[in-house]
C-alpha cells in the first residue's frame, strides 16, 4: 500500500478550486465581490473569449498594501471574518478566504494594486498559484487583476467549457446582478474590446435598471416596498403584460447578494399565476431584507444558493406582497370588493385585510409598517391560517423581541404555515385548470357574459373572449393548412405610395408565401387577385388595405412567421364580435366553453385582460358577511 | 475662330467668364466639359476622353457625364481643390428656335459647398475672407451650408493665423498684400485651402453691400459699424457668393460681431500642441481632446462642440451656467438618457434650411425636417423637467415649430420619393382637387378591376384576367387554352407564349383617363410641394433659433454623460488665482492606456507656488502630466466636468504651450529656431494670468546656452514684475533646481522613481523636491539598446559621478552668484569665441570617430572645463 502523503498547498489548492471556482463567470464574481467589499465606487470588468483567454477586474477601492498582498494569495485568508461565529453576521460579500487562492492556482494571474495614501503600487505574477514576480509598480488606487489562461493546468476542466458566447452569458448575468444590487457603483462590463453593459452608479436602482434594460421593459415595471413581520422587501414587478420565457429576468437579492431561491421564483411565479400564460415568466428584481440569522450562504462554495431558515412564511409573505401590488396595478383581473372607506384611501388594501380587521381605523394602519406592533405581538402561535395572514403587518423589520419569539414557537408556525401553503396550492391550481362550469345566466349589457363555477363567478368581455378563441383557431388552421390562398372573384386596386410598393417587393416572397397574390396595376397601384383563406371572406377593399398596412408598417418584421402572427392577430380582432353586440344562447354557450378550451383563456392576444373574477369570498367580504 | 460651330461659340464665351472653374457644360442629359477641362475631369473622374467636332472638321477633347448622378463626381473635383461652374439650359429645346440659350447658374466652390454629399456632418464647411485695412486685419467667415456668418478685427496679424488655424477654412478670399507674408507659407502648408485673391478693395462698397443684403440702414445693430478692416473682409465675402452662387442666400440673415478677449485665448502652437481637436502626429480627430469628449448626436452639436472645445471661456458667470447644467443632468441619469433619446434622429437643421433656401430640398428633407420637428415637444417636456437656468432658459425660448411640423405631417407623405416629379408625394386630405383626381384615378383602376368579373362572366373564360404593363398599359389575358372563346371586339396587343393581351374599346378610354389623371396628379403634387417648401422657407429665423438650442442641448448632455462615463467631477472656478487639482488625469491618456493610469495632484497658485519645474526621468510622464494640468483647466474653462477628484481652477486669460519642436524645412527654421520663436512669443504676450507650460527649453543648441537661457526665461516669467505666470517647466536641467532657493515662487517637483532589487520602477508620481538622477541610461535599456552600450555608459557615468559630485554643487552656486551680478545681460556668455575648447571641438571631425572615442573626447573637454571652473573659483 502506498504511502498516504500530504498534498502540496498548489494541488490542495486545484482541488479545492473546482468547487469555487467552476468557470469564468466564478472568477469574475469572487473578483467583483471582492472589489464591493473594498468599498470600489467604479469597477471595470473586461472579458475576451467568454473569459477564457482574459478576466480583468478593476476597481478604484482601498487597494492592498504590499505588506498584505502574499497572505491575500494564502488559502483560507480574509480580511471578512475572524472566527465562525462571524459566518451568520455577514455582511461582507466574500468569507472563505478560498477565492484568490484557488484562482490563481489554475491561471496565469496578475495583480496591480496600490493602497490607499500609499505612494507606490505592488504587481504580483502568479502562474499556476506558483509566484513568478512581486515588484513595486506604478498604479493608481485601487486593484486590478488579470486573469489569463484560465485552467490551462488543468486541461480536464478546461474542455467542459462551453462556447464562449455561453460562458459569456454567465459573465454578464453576474454583473447583471452585482450592478442591480450596488447601484452605487458604476460597473462597466466589456467583452472583446466592446462596453456591453455599463451602470451610472448613481445610487438609484431605477437608474442601474434604465441602464441596464432600458425604456421598454422599465416603463413597465412597477416598484413596490413592504414589510411584513421580520421580512423588508422592495423592488420591481413587471406589469403581465410583460413576459420572458425564461427565468432568467426574475433576480432575487437577499440581503443585498443575489441569490437564486426557489422558494421565492415560486412565491412570484404562484402570485403571476393566472394573469401570465403558462411557460413564461414575469420580470421582476426583488430586494429582500432579513435578519442575517435566517439565512444560510454557506450552502454552497460558489454562493449562489442560499436556505432560509422560514422558508414558507417568507414565500407566503412574498406572494402576497406581489400579488396585492398586481391587483393595485390591474384591479379588473382579479376583481376584489372593497369597501368605499378603504376605496378612498391612498394606496389599496387587499380585502384579507379589510375584512379582519375590526375595526376601520386600524386600517390605515396598516402600510407595512412596523409601527404599531406592540398590541398584538403574541398573537402569531395560536392564531388559524387566516389569522396569520392578517396579522403579518403587525411585525416590525427589526424586532429582535419578536423573531426570538417566532423561533421559539417554531413548530406551531411551521403547521399553520403548511396549511395556508396547501391552500394555496389548491386555489392556483383551480384558477389555471378547472373551470367546471356550473351555469352560464347569460348576457349583460350586451357586452358581457356571466359564468358561475364551482367556486367563482365571471365577467367575461365577448370580444376579447371571442379575440382570443378566433386567434387560436386561426393559428392552428394555419399550422394545419400551411396557407391556402383563395382567389378573389374581383380583384381589388390598392392605392400605395412609392415607399410602400418598395417594401411590398422587397417583402414580395414573404407576402406571397402567406397566400397573397399581386402584381403592379400602374403607378403606384397593385392589384390583389388572391388572399389568404383565413380573411377570405372578408374580402373588401378597407379591410385589405388595412391589413397590407399592418404588414408593411413595421420595418422590423422580416421573416414569414412575424407576418403571420401580426395577419392572424389582426384578423382575430377584425372579425371577433364587437361589444353592445346582443348574443343567442347558442352563441353564448359555445363561446364560454371555446374560452375555456383556449391556452390562455385570461388574455387577448394583444394583453388586455378577457375576464373577471369573483369568488364566493369576494362576495361575502363585500357585502360584510 | 469663326469656324467654331455656334454651340462651340457659346461655350467659349461662357468659359472665358470661369477661367479658373470647370465649366459642366448641360447638353441634353449630359454634363460635358471641353478642352482642358475635359483632360483634368478625364483624369480626376476616370472618365473615358472622346472628341467633339468643334467645327471646321476639328476635333475638341471632351468628357462628359450624366446629369441625374453629377452630385458624386462634382464632390471629387472640389475634394480634388477644383471649382465647378454649372451650366445649364436656360430654356426647353423643343421650344426654341436655333441654339438653345444656356447660362451658367451657380459655381461650386470648396467653401460654398451645400450639398450633404460634399460635407461632413459634424465639421463646419468655412470660407473665411482676410483684409489689411490701414494697420488692422479684418477677418470674416462664413458657412453657407449652416448661414453662420462672422467677422471681428485684429491689430495683429499673427491672430489672424490663430485664428484660420481654429477654424480650418475650405476656402480664403485673402488681400494680396498679406499673401507675401512668411507665415502664410506655413500655414498654407498646415492647411489645405482654396485661395481667390483680391486687389482693388473699397470700403464704402463693402458696407453698401451688406447693407442692402441684410435690410438694414446700418451696421450697428450687428455692432460692427466702426470695423472697417470688418466690414471689408465680410463684403469680399458677400461679393465672392454673389458671383459664384448667383441667388440671394435668404438663410444669411446674421452678422456676428466677436471679439477674441470674450474667450481664453489659444494660439495654434497651444491648439496643436494639447491636440484640442486633431492629432499632431496624425491630424486626425481620434486620440483628441475632442474625441473623448464629443458624444454630441446631432451634427449641430458635433459642429458646436468643437466651437467650444477652440474656444473657452473666461467668464465666470457663463462657465457656472454651463457646469450647472451639466452637473443636473449628471445626477438625473434618467432625464440625461430620456433626451439623448430625444435628440437621436433629429436632421441636421441647418443644412436643410439651407437647402430650402437653395431651392434644392427635396420631400426626403421635408421628411426628415418633419420627423425632427416631431420629436420636439418630447425634448421640449424632458429638458422642462430641470431646473437649472440654462435649460430654463432653453425652455423659455424654445419653440417647438408645431405649426410648421403640423404642416408638413398634414401634407408630406412618410418616406416619400426622391424624384419631385413623379408623384407620390402629398397625403390624402391635404388638397380637395388633388384628391379628387385621385379618386377619379382609382374610380378607373377599381372599374378595371371589375371588369374582369364581367369579362369572365361574358366569355365564360374563368381565367381571364385584367393586368398592366409600362408598355402595353392596361390589358385582359386570355391564356393559350381559351383562345377559342375570344370575342369579337377583342383586339390583340401583345402575345406571350402561354397567353395574349386583348384590348377592348371601353377598356382603353379607361386607360387614356387614368393615365391623363397621372399627369395631373403628378403636376399638381410638384407644384403643391413647392408651395408647401416656400411656406417652410418663409420661417428661417424661428428654425434657426430652436435648431441652435438644440445643438447647445446636444453639446452639454454630451458633457454630462462623458462625465458620468469617464467619471469626471465639477471643477470649482475661483478669483484666487489658484490651481489646485486632487488627483488629476489626463483625459486622452488614460482613455488610451490599457494598463493603468496614475493620477495625480497639482497645485499652483500666484503666491510661492507659481513656477512649479519638474525634473525627472525621460518617460517618467512630465509632459503627460503638464499637458494633463492644461487640459484640466482649458476644459473647466469650456465649462466641462473635470477628470480629477476635484479641482479648484483660478480662471486663466491664456494658455501657452512650448512643448518638443521640430525643424520647419519650409521656412528654414531650425529646432532651435523654432523653439526661441514659441519662447518669445510667450515672454511677449504672456500676462499673470496666463498659464505657460514648458516643456523644456533651450534643448536644441549647446547644454550651457540651453541652462543659461532656460534660467533666464524662467526668472523672468516668475517675476511678478515681469510676467508672474503660473508655470510648468519640465527640464532635465538639474542646474535649473537651485532656483527654487534663489526665487520666491519657484518651486521644485520630481517624478517618482523608486529603486529596488528588481531594479527601477517609473511610479508617474508627482511628488515635491528635485530629481536626483536621469534614468538616461534606463530608459535606452528599456529602448533596447544593446546591452553591451547599457554596461559600458553606466560606467562612465558613474566615474563621472565620483569625480564631479563636488564640482557641481560649486559650479550650480557660482553660476547662480554669477547670474545675479549680470542681472541687467540679457544672456550669460560662458564661453570665449577663442575659447580652447571650442577650438578643441571646431578641429574635431565626429564623422571620423568611433562612439568610443567621441566618448572619451567628451570626457576629456569635461575634464578640462571642470579644472578651469577650479582655477576661477
Amino acid at each position: 500500500m502506498p504511502d498516504i502523503k500530504q498534498l502540496s498547498e498548489e494541488v490542495a489548492n486545484q482541488i479545492s478550486a473546482g468547487e469555487v471556482v467552476e468557470r469564468p463567470a466564478s472568477v469574475v464574481k469572487e473578483l467583483v465581490e471582492n472589489s464591493i467589499d473594498a468599498e470600489s465606487s467604479r469597477i471595470l470588468v473586461e472579458i475576451e473569449n467568454g473569459g477564457k483567454d482574459l478576466i480583468r477586474v478593476k476597481d478604484n477601492g482601498i487597494g492592498i498594501g504590499k505588506e498584505n498582498i502574499e497572505k491575500a494569495f494564502s488559502r483560507y485568508a480574509t480580511s471578512k471574518i475572524e472566527d465562525i461565529s462571524d459566518l451568520y453576521s455577514l455582511n461582507t460579500l466574500g468569507f472563505r478566504g478560498e477565492a484568490l487562492a484557488s484562482i490563481s492556482s489554475v491561471s496565469k494571474l496578475t495583480t496591480l494594486t496600490k493602497a490607499k495614501d500609499s505612494l507606490k503600487g505592488v504587481k504580483i505574477i502568479y502562474h499556476g498559484g506558483k509566484k513568478i514576480k512581486k515588484e513595486t509598480a506604478a498604479c493608481p488606487e485601487g486593484t486590478d487583476i488579470k486573469v489569463k489562461d484560465l485552467f490551462y493546468n488543468t486541461p480536464a476542466r478546461y474542455k467542459y467549457l462551453k462556447t464562449k458566447t455561453t460562458e459569456f452569458g454567465h459573465i454578464s448575468k453576474i454583473i447583471t446582478q452585482e450592478s442591480l444590487s450596488y447601484p452605487d457603483i458604476k460597473f462597466n462590463l466589456k467583452h472583446n474590446n466592446k462596453s456591453v453593459l455599463s451602470t451610472p452608479g448613481t445610487g438609484k436602482l431605477e437608474d442601474a435598471i434604465y441602464a441596464i434594460y432600458g425604456e421598454d421593459i422599465y416603463s413597465k415595471l412597477n416598484y413596490l416596498e413592504f414589510e411584513d413581520r421580520y421580512i423588508s422587501v422592495k423592488g420591481y414587478i413587471s406589469d403581465p403584460s410583460l413576459t420572458r420565457s425564461s427565468r432568467i429576468h426574475e433576480m432575487f437579492f437577499v440581503n443585498k447578494r443575489s441569490v437564486y431561491s426557489r422558494t421565492l421564483s415560486k412565491a412570484v411565479e404562484s402570485a403571476y399565476k393566472g394573469l401570465i400564460s403558462k411557460n413564461k415568466y414575469p420580470v421582476v428584481f426583488l430586494f429582500v431584507k432579513l435578519n442575517p440569522i435566517l439565512v444560510d450562504v454557506n450552502v454552497h462554495p460558489a454562493k449562489k444558493q442560499i436556505k432560509f431558515s422560514r422558508n414558507k412564511i417568507i414565500k407566503s409573505v412574498v406572494k402576497k406582497g406581489i400579488e396585492e401590488k398586481l391587483n393595485d396595478l390591474n384591479p379588473a383581473v382579479q376583481y376584489k370588493l372593497k369597501n368605499k372607506t378603504n376605496n378612498k384611501s391612498s394606496r389599496e388594501k387587499t380585502n384579507n385585510e379589510n375584512i379582519n380587521t375590526k375595526d376601520k381605523s386600524n386600517n390605515t394602519k396598516f402600510e407595512f409598517s412596523n409601527k404599531n406592533n406592540s398590541e398584538k405581538n403574541n398573537s402569531i402561535s395560536n392564531d388559524n391560517e387566516n389569522k396569520v395572514y392578517e396579522k403579518n403587518n403587525k411585525y416590525g423589520k427589526n424586532n429582535k423581541k419578536q423573531v426570538n419569539k417566532n423561533s421559539s414557537k417554531k413548530r406551531t408556525n411551521y403547521s399553520v404555515n403548511n396549511k395556508s401553503v396547501n391552500n394555496n396550492k389548491k386555489a392556483v391550481d383551480n384558477y389555471s385548470e378547472n373551470f367546471n362550469i356550473k351555469n352560464i345566466f347569460g348576457q349583460v349589457f350586451f357586452s358581457y357574459i356571466l359564468v358561475e363555477t364551482e367556486e367563482n363567478l365571471y365577467i367575461i368581455d365577448q370580444h376579447n373572449a371571442h379575440e382570443r378563441i378566433l386567434y387560436d383557431n386561426f393559428y392552428q388552421k394555419y399550422k394545419n393548412n400551411n396557407n391556402i390562398s383563395q382567389r378573389l372573384l374581383t380583384p381589388v386596386n390598392i392605392e400605395l405610395t412609392p415607399s410602400e410598393i418598395e417594401i411590398i417587393n422587397n417583402n414580395e416572397k414573404s407576402i406571397k408565401n402567406l397566400g397573397f397574390e399581386f402584381e403592379s396595376f400602374g403607378g403606384n397601384s397593385v392589384l390583389i387577385q388572391s388572399v389568404p383563406e383565413i380573411i377570405s371572406q372578408k374580402s373588401i377593399k378597407n379591410e385589405l388595405r388595412e391589413i397590407i398596412d399592418k404588414l408593411i408598417n413595421e420595418e422590423s418584421i422580416n421573416t414569414s412567421a412575424d407576418l403571420i402572427t401580426e395577419m392572424i392577430e389582426f384578423m382575430a380582432c377584425r372579425t371577433a364580435i364587437k361589444a353592445d353586440k346582443g348574443l343567442n344562447k347558442k352563441e353564448i354557450d359555445k363561446l364560454v366553453t371555446d374560452l375555456f378550451k383556449t391556452e390562455n383563456p385570461f388574455r387577448c392576444p394583444h394583453g388586455r385582460p378577457i375576464l373577471i373574477k369573483m369568488s364566493r369570498e369576494d362576495i361575502d367580504k363585500g357585502v360584510g358577511r | 475662330m469663326s469656324e467654331l460651330t455656334p454651340m462651340m461659340k457659346q461655350y467659349k464665351e461662357l468659359k472665358e467668364k470661369y477661367p479658373d472653374a470647370i465649366l459642366f457644360f448641360r447638353l441634353g442629359d449630359f454634363y460635358e466639359m471641353f478642352f482642358e477641362d475635359a483632360k483634368i475631369a478625364a483624369r480626376t473622374l476616370d472618365l473615358a476622353l472622346t472628341s467633339r467636332n468643334k467645327g471646321a472638321g476639328e476635333k475638341a477633347p471632351m468628357a462628359g457625364i450624366p446629369a441625374k448622378s453629377s452630385e458624386n463626381y462634382i464632390a471629387d473635383l472640389i475634394e480634388a481643390g477644383h471649382k465647378v461652374a454649372i451650366c445649364e439650359q436656360m430654356e426647353d429645346p423643343s421650344e426654341s428656335s436655333g441654339i438653345v440659350e444656356r447660362d451658367v447658374i451657380r459655381v461650386i466652390t470648396p467653401g460654398t459647398v451645400i450639398e450633404n454629399e460634399l460635407l461632413e456632418a459634424k465639421e463646419n464647411n468655412y470660407l473665411a475672407s482676410v483684409i489689411i485695412k490701414d494697420s488692422n486685419y479684418g477677418f470674416s467667415y462664413i458657412d453657407i451650408s449652416t448661414g453662420e456668418f462672422n467677422l471681428t478685427e485684429f491689430t495683429s496679424i499673427q491672430k489672424i493665423w490663430d485664428e484660420i488655424d481654429r477654424i480650418q477654412p475650405k476656402e480664403i478670399i485673402i488681400d494680396e498684400n498679406i499673401k507675401n507674408k512668411d507665415q502664410y507659407k506655413r500655414l498654407k502648408k498646415d492647411i489645405d485651402f482654396l485661395v481667390n485673391s483680391k486687389k482693388d478693395l473699397s470700403h464704402k462698397r463693402a458696407y453698401d453691400n451688406l447693407i442692402e443684403h441684410f435690410e438694414v440702414n446700418s451696421l450697428k445693430g450687428f455692432g460692427c459699424e466702426e470695423l472697417k478692416a470688418a466690414i471689408m473682409a465680410a463684403g469680399e465675402i458677400l461679393t465672392f457668393l454673389e458671383e459664384t452662387q448667383k441667388k440671394i442666400l435668404s438663410h444669411i440673415n446674421r452678422l456676428n460681431t466677436y471679439h477674441l478677449n470674450q474667450y481664453m485665448i489659444l494660439d495654434s502652437a497651444t491648439r496643436r500642441n494639447l491636440e484640442l481637436s486633431t492629432t499632431i502626429r496624425q491630424n486626425k480627430k481620434a486620440g483628441s481632446l475632442l474625441d473623448i469628449i464629443d458624444e454630441t448626436i446631432t451634427s449641430m452639436g458635433g459642429r458646436l462642440i468643437k466651437k467650444w472645445v477652440n474656444q473657452p471661456l473666461i467668464n465666470k458667470k457663463k462657465i457656472e451656467s454651463r457646469l450647472d447644467a451639466i452637473e443636473e443632468l449628471k445626477s438625473n441619469y434618467m432625464i440625461l438618457e430620456k433626451i439623448l433619446e430625444d435628440l437621436d434622429g433629429i436632421y441636421d437643421l441647418e443644412r436643410i434650411l439651407s437647402k430650402i433656401t437653395y431651392g434644392s430640398a427635396n420631400a426626403r428633407d421635408l421628411d426628415s425636417l418633419r420627423f425632427s420637428l416631431n420629436k420636439l415637444p418630447n425634448l421640449k417636456e424632458d429638458i422642462s423637467k430641470l431646473s437649472n437656468s440654462l435649460f430654463q432658459e432653453f425652455k423659455e425660448e424654445f419653440d417647438v415649430l408645431s405649426d410648421i411640423s403640423n404642416l408638413l405631417s398634414s401634407s408630406i407623405v412618410e418616406d416619400p420619393p426622391v424624384s419631385l416629379s413623379e408623384g407620390g408625394l402629398i397625403k390624402k386630405g391635404y388638397n380637395e382637387k388633388l384628391d379628387e383626381l385621385r379618386e377619379t384615378r382609382g374610380e378607373g383602376k377599381d372599374w378595371i378591376a371589375e371588369l374582369q368579373k364581367k369579362e369572365r362572366e361574358r366569355t365564360g373564360i374563368s381565367s381571364l384576367k385584367v393586368g398592366f404593363n409600362k408598355v402595353f398599359g392596361y390589358y385582359i389575358e386570355i391564356t393559350n387554352a381559351n383562345l377559342d372563346k375570344v370575342p369579337e371586339d377583342y383586339e390583340r396587343k401583345q402575345t406571350l407564349s402561354n397567353s395574349e393581351r386583348y384590348i377592348i374599346p371601353k377598356l382603353k378610354e379607361k386607360e387614356a383617363l387614368v393615365l391623363g389623371t397621372e399627369e395631373k396628379i403628378n403636376d399638381l403634387e410638384y407644384d403643391l410641394f413647392v408651395d408647401i417648401r416656400d411656406k417652410v422657407g418663409k420661417n428661417i429665423n424661428r428654425i434657426k433659433k430652436t435648431a441652435s438650442i438644440i445643438s447647445k442641448i446636444d453639446v452639454i448632455s454630451s458633457l454630462a454623460n462623458v462625465a458620468v462615463e469617464n467619471d469626471y467631477n465639477r471643477p470649482k472656478l475661483n478669483k484666487d488665482d489658484v490651481i489646485n487639482i486632487d488627483n488629476g488625469r489626463h483625459p486622452v491618456v488614460e482613455n488610451m492606456l490599457d494598463d493603468v493610469f496614475v493620477p495625480n495632484d497639482s497645485y499652483l497658485d500666484k503666491d510661492e507656488n507659481r513656477f512649479n519645474i519638474i525634473t525627472g526621468p525621460n518617460m517618467s510622464g512630465k509632459s503627460t502630466y503638464m499637458r494633463q494640468v492644461a487640459l484640466i483647466v482649458l476644459m473647466a474653462q469650456i465649462g466641462s466636468f473635470v477628470p480629477a477628484d476635484s479641482a479648484e481652477i483660478g480662471i486663466v486669460d491664456r494658455i501657452f504651450t512650448r512643448v518638443g519642436a521640430s525643424d520647419d524645412l519650409t521656412t528654414g527654421q531650425s529646432t532651435f529656431m523654432v523653439e526661441m520663436n514659441e519662447v518669445s512669443n510667450i515672454v511677449n504676450n504672456a500676462t499673470e494670468d496666463s498659464l505657460i507650460i514648458l516643456d523644456e527649453v533651450g534643448r536644441g543648441t549647446s547644454t550651457y546656452d540651453g541652462v543659461s537661457i532656460a534660467w533666464a526665461v524662467s526668472k523672468f516669467i516668475n517675476d511678478p514684475d515681469r510676467i508672474g505666470a503660473r508655470s510648468l517647466f519640465a527640464t532635465h536641467y538639474h542646474e535649473l533646481t537651485s532656483l527654487e532657493e534663489e526665487f520666491s515662487g519657484i518651486k521644485n517637483s520630481n517624478v517618482l522613481v523608486e529603486e529596488d532589487e528588481d531594479g527601477v520602477h517609473f511610479l508617474h508620481k508627482i511628488v515635491p523636491g528635485r530629481a536626483n538622477q536621469s534614468y538616461g541610461i534606463e530608459v535606452a535599456r528599456l529602448a533596447g539598446l544593446p546591452e553591451e552600450i547599457i554596461i559600458n555608459a553606466e560606467n562612465i557615468l558613474m566615474s563621472l559621478e565620483e569625480e564631479n559630485e563636488l564640482e557641481n554643487l560649486q559650479q550650480e552656486k557660482r553660476k547662480v552668484k554669477e547670474e545675479k551680478r549680470n542681472k541687467q545681460k540679457q544672456q550669460m556668455a560662458l564661453f570665449n569665441h577663442n575659447d580652447p575648447i571650442i577650438e578643441k571641438i571646431k578641429e574635431k571631425d565626429v564623422l571620423d570617430m568611433t562612439p568610443m572615442e567621441a566618448m572619451n573626447f567628451v570626457y576629456n573637454l569635461k575634464k578640462d572645463l571642470k579644472g578651469r571652473e577650479r582655477k576661477d573659483a
